[in-house]
């Protein structure tokens, strides 16, 4: 089965071979169950990506192949996780990213880049940082830079359009990058 | 090739990391980076924090959802609903 390629098992899995479909799972269950992880925790995810597998299965008619099976079940995915994100978790902004850009704009704005290593070496702020960011620019930099989707993958993931996308992309990084360089803990004394 | 101010040359180093620009702003931008003292140290720490998003995956756990996608597909087999949307 290891011979055969993605399209080649969902034409099996079309005609009823659920094996074939246990192995389109097999080889991109990893970077889907990474996703489903970082967007919805682990002890959803399992059950969320079960569910979205199983959607996927039932809608095997509906693939056309115009798109990779990878990049289909992603969207698959992603459509499941953040249906469970808007169930289980309101958004919560903690910050306003369009300050957090704006502050750029100053050509004398910086942050240090120890802090940033500092900070970033505690995988819990990272994370607790994602959450900080709204939905979009959350969905880009998991996807886009945790995930290798291009924009174009990941506008047609989370059913935006590409220059959202691309906007997202650009967006998310600085303001990733500007909450980490903020020193709430005084990691960086600490770190020195 | 246009010299660039500090905040041009922040704003364009998403899209150069993304090779998204084309020769001549990626040229302008490179040279920024190799003159201005400020924005090199910027850019690195960007792209390491990047990367620690890719490191971020904790992808243990495939046979155990494989094994549970089964079982799901044995209790309703057919594959014959529209579902999701054409792609």
């Amino acid at each position: 089965m290891d011979q055969l390629s993605d399209l080649d098992l969902v034409e099996a899995a079309k005609a009823g071979d659920t094996r074939s479909f246990g192995e389109l799972v097999r080889r991109h269950g990893p970077r889907l169950l990474g996703l489903a992880r970082h967007m919805v925790g682990p002890d959803a995810a399992e059950d969320v990506l079960q569910e979205a597998m199983v959607d996927a299965y039932r809608g095997l008619a509906g693939f056309t192949g115009h798109a990779a099976v990878g990049t289909w079940l992603y969207r698959i995915a992603v459509n499941r996780c953040l249906q469970e994100r808007r169930r289980t978790k309101p958004l919560v902004i903690d910050a306003e990213p369009l300050d957090l850009l704006a502050r750029w704009e100053d050509a004398d704005y910086s942050v240090d880049p120890a802090l940033v290593a500092a900070r970033r070496a505690h995988a819990e702020t990272l994370q607790s940082l994602l959450c900080q960011l709204p939905e979009g620019y959350r969905n880009a930099l998991l996807l886009h830079d945790g995930h290798g989707l291009s924009a174009a993958e990941l506008a047609e993931a989370t059913g935006i359009p590409l220059g959202t996308a691309k906007s997202n992309i650009r967006r998310s990084r600085l303001a990733l990058f500007t909450l980490l360089g903020q020193d709430d803990h005084g990691l960086l004394e600490e770190a020195r | 090739m246009t010299e660039l101010s500090c905040p041009e040359a922040r704003s364009m180093v998403s899209d150069y990391i993304d090779g998204d620009l084309d020769a001549d702003q990626a040229s302008s931008l490179e040279h920024h980076l190799e003159t201005c003292p400020c924005c090199p140290p910027l850019y690195a720490s960007l792209v390491e924090t990047l990367a620690e998003l890719k490191a971020l995956d904790d992808t243990g756990g495939v046979d155990q959802l494989v094994q549970r996608v089964l079982a799901a597909l044995a209790e309703s087999p057919e594959p014959d609903d529209p579902g999701p949307r054409r792609v």
